[in-house]
């Protein structure tokens, strides 16, 4: 079986695609895994010998070509049409797109397979996604929601892949390994890497931050070695803070190196301390403890620190996660400079001694400053855990609509009833280990106002289809119901504009068909969590 | 009149009508930083089209860079026999495309092929300041930035024509993707090339 895995986004976002590859092998003893990807991602190259084949799309190069007078108007297309016809030639049996853009879409639809997975547009425009799942996550974009998947477990189920497990696994090669001897760095074993720097300035914490945190860890922990990783083309502004932090009477190594460099020292630190998404996820293979300072853009729900026990510091701010395209709205920096070294600091030092009480005091006393400890949980779901105080009712409900969604996006690969069972068991154990405090009548409790409001919601979307299905939609009741789930279908033109109720035909078909299977979508995710929970109960009562 | 002269260096340089076609200095030298200039494409195109035959070290040094097909244009044959004469090219790879005139170009076999795969053109100065206005059209012809010769050059392609002759004409300034977007292939077709069209499109938002 040979497979395309496509990932035309950076490199960060590749490496989270690291579990499905490795998924898919296991799935497929024989299959040959190839991927399409950006050339800038193409560096994780020799540390990934499990792809066999890599198709390197050099989107500057496309670029460059069809801005440039110069150039023939159709070298671009031509270069193109050559790479996706050599691709054809490869007779794929399945493609997977786990891009979900619309030009990844267009591509998706050129290349041939027996059966695609992810976003497919095809010649007439029309796309497809081919799995519930990657229709959910286009349709559910809004930035910050908690009430989402992690990508990595979004991409993993997907790609029809099942289980809990996530091998993030990645080969040390000889030059990364050389990289990092070259450096020469006194040898330790409470080595602490810095990644000051990221791709965007709204991601970045200031110098002045760094330094100060390093100056504070320091005193915390006198023996503690502190590297500042970067790549070649990070190299001076690193020098300037390294220089800075010997003026404070830090001694700060610099590790200017390759993505396999950086990999190979992070085999060989202790804790690693990041704005950047990319090293983040690259430090998933290795075993290191990671402190993840989510800033700007970055958007914790979606691409946090995929490893149990990571810590992830963030102030909660009006304006975040922002968009990835536009520069900072504010007038200052907000989200970084509410981000105090002094607490970054302390944090970092209490992760070392895995003190996550002393945490959870930390995180109580400096709101509005967020401190999240991340879960892997039995369900197969990332989750972050609010250091602060777990909310019985917000975790219990999006824990439940976790497994919800689960039931229902997976509905092809494993019947619900059939799975019913073991994954209410699961999130027993998991309520057992989140919620510790909690005696079983206040669960029951919990457990029963939410069974009946459920079942509530699926009387409701099953009446509100019925009238869709009549062609008397009652339209703003339907719009009311959408919006209490927080549907974002509702940006749809005509349902939003439409008066309150109408009983007039409504003849936009495509507007009908969104309505119908939104609110089948709705009823029977009702449906499932109502029998989820109703097991929920049974259990807690044994 | 042709003639050839020995550089500093010790190679070989054309002089043409009192002009010299490569430094007189560094040739070879010259012929590197000129190639430096141009890279970016040499390894993934299929052919590389030359404007002017010059003293040959700029096709020579792009020989040496690229495993494309090498098609040099032009108009003085007597030139590039000389040309030949000082270096021995690969026959099979590097073809000289003897010209009178532009429209030449599109009867040629070799451009033909040329044209229906991926292609950049290089421009040498020294030679097409010898014949500028046969330079510009043949640069025209290959880049295509006008309907009437995209046209021809998708058609070659196998594909149906894009537009009406009206709207070939109405155009003035150089065609983009933008363009080529808005044609009917592209709007209102189901031809798999839109989809490339397409996703080319996204790259320049």
């Amino acid at each position: 079986m040979k497979i395309l895995v496509m990932s035309l986004l950076r490199m960060g976002d590749f490496v989270q695609i690291i579990p499905v590859l490795n998924g898919l092998k296991s799935q497929f003893a024989k299959c040959d895994i190839d991927v399409l990807v950006y050339k800038s991602t193409a560096s994780l190259q020799p540390m990934l010998p499990l792809v066999k084949h890599w198709h390197v799309l050099d989107r500057e190069l496309l670029q460059t070509a069809l801005g440039r007078a110069d150039v023939p108007l159709l070298t671009s297309f031509s270069l193109l049409k050559e790479q996706m016809d050599e691709i054809n030639s490869h007779n794929y049996d399945l493609i997977i797109n786990l891009t979900q853009t619309v030009q990844s879409g267009w591509l998706a639809g050129y290349l041939e397979a027996g059966r695609r997975l992810g976003l497919v547009t095809n010649a007439a425009g029309q796309s497809q996604f081919h799995s519930p799942w990657f229709r959910h996550l286009n349709e559910n974009l809004r930035p910050g929601s908690p009430d989402v998947f992690h990508y990595a477990d979004l991409f993993f189920y997907g790609s029809g892949l099942t289980g809990a497990s996530r091998q993030w696994s990645l080969r040390e090669t000889r030059h990364g390994y050389a990289e990092v001897m070259a450096l020469n760095l006194p040898p330790s074993n409470q080595r602490i890497v810095l990644q000051c720097l990221t791709s965007d300035v709204k991601k970045n914490w200031s110098e002045e931050n760094w330094v100060s945190l390093v100056q504070r860890l320091r005193k915390l922990r006198p023996h503690a070695q502190f590297v500042a990783l970067g790549s070649p083309h990070e190299a001076p502004a690193i020098a300037k803070t390294i220089e800075r932090a010997a003026g404070c009477g830090v001694v700060l190594y610099p590790a200017i190196v390759s993505l396999e460099g950086a990999h190979s020292l992070l085999l060989r630190t202790q804790l690693l301390l990041t704005g950047d998404t990319g090293i983040k996820h690259l430090a998933l293979a290795s075993n290191v403890k990671i402190v993840e300072l989510s800033l700007g853009s970055s958007d914790l729900y979606r691409t946090g620190a995929y490893a149990p026990d990571s810590l992830i510091l963030r102030a909660q701010t009006e304006c975040g996660p922002c968009p990835h395209s536009s520069p900072c709205s504010q007038v200052e920096h907000t989200c970084g400079s509410q981000l105090k070294p002094e607490v970054v600091a302390e944090a970092t030092h209490l992760h070392l001694q895995d003190d996550w009480t002393a945490l959870s005091e930390l995180a109580r006393q400096n709101t509005p400053m967020q401190l999240f400890r991340t879960r892997v949980l039995k369900s197969g779901f990332w989750w972050p855990l609010n250091l602060a105080g777990v909310q019985r009712q917000q975790t219990v409900r999006q824990l439940i609509n976790q497994v919800g969604w689960k039931l229902q996006l997976g509905f092809n690969e494993v019947s619900p009833l059939l799975a019913m069972g073991s994954e209410s068991l699961s999130l027993r154990r998991e309520f057992d280990s989140i919620l510790p405090q909690e005696s079983g009548a206040e669960l029951q409790q919990e457990l029963r106002l939410l069974e009946s409001e459920e079942e509530l919601v699926e009387t409701r979307a099953f009446e509100l289809l019925e009238t869709v299905n009549r062609r008397a939609p009652a339209l703003g009741q339907i719009q009311d119901f959408l919006k209490s789930r927080g549907v974002a279908t509702l940006s749809n033109d005509w349902l939003a504009t439409a008066p309150p109720d109408t009983t007039q035909l409504v003849v936009n078909i495509e507007g009908l068909r969104r309505l119908q299977s939104e609110l089948l979508s709705q009823g029977r995710l009702a449906q499932l969590k109502s029998k989820l929970i109703r097991n929920l109960r049974t259990q807690t009562m044994e | 009149m042709i003639e050839r002269v020995q550089s500093r260096s010790g190679k070989a340089v054309i002089k043409i009508n009192g002009r010299h076609l490569a430094s007189v200095v560094e040739p070879v030298l010259e012929a590197r930083a000129w190639l430096s200039r141009r890279r970016e494409f040499l390894d993934r195109v299929k052919t590389v089209f030359v404007l002017g035959a010059g003293s040959g070290y700029h096709i020579h040094e792009l020989s040496l860079n690229t495993a494309a097909r090498i098609l040099v244009i032009e108009r003085n044959s007597e030139l590039c026999e000389a040309v030949k004469s000082i270096h021995r090219f690969d026959r099979s790879r590097i073809r000289f495309l003897e010209l009178d005139r532009p429209r030449e170009l599109r009867a040629c076999e070799d451009v033909r092929v040329g044209l229906c795969g991926s292609f950049v053109v290089l421009q040498h100065a020294p030679s097409q300041a010898m014949d500028p206005d046969f330079y510009r059209d043949c640069l025209a012809l290959l880049v295509a930035r006008d309907w009437g010769n995209l046209n021809w050059q998708w058609q070659l392609n196998g594909f149906a024509p894009l537009e009406s002759e009206t709207r070939i004409q109405s155009q003035r300034d150089p065609l983009s993707l933008l363009d080529l977007e808005q044609t009917e292939l592209v709007q209102n077709s189901e031809e798999r090339e839109r989809m490339l069209i397409k996703a080319l499109r996204e790259l320049l938002k």
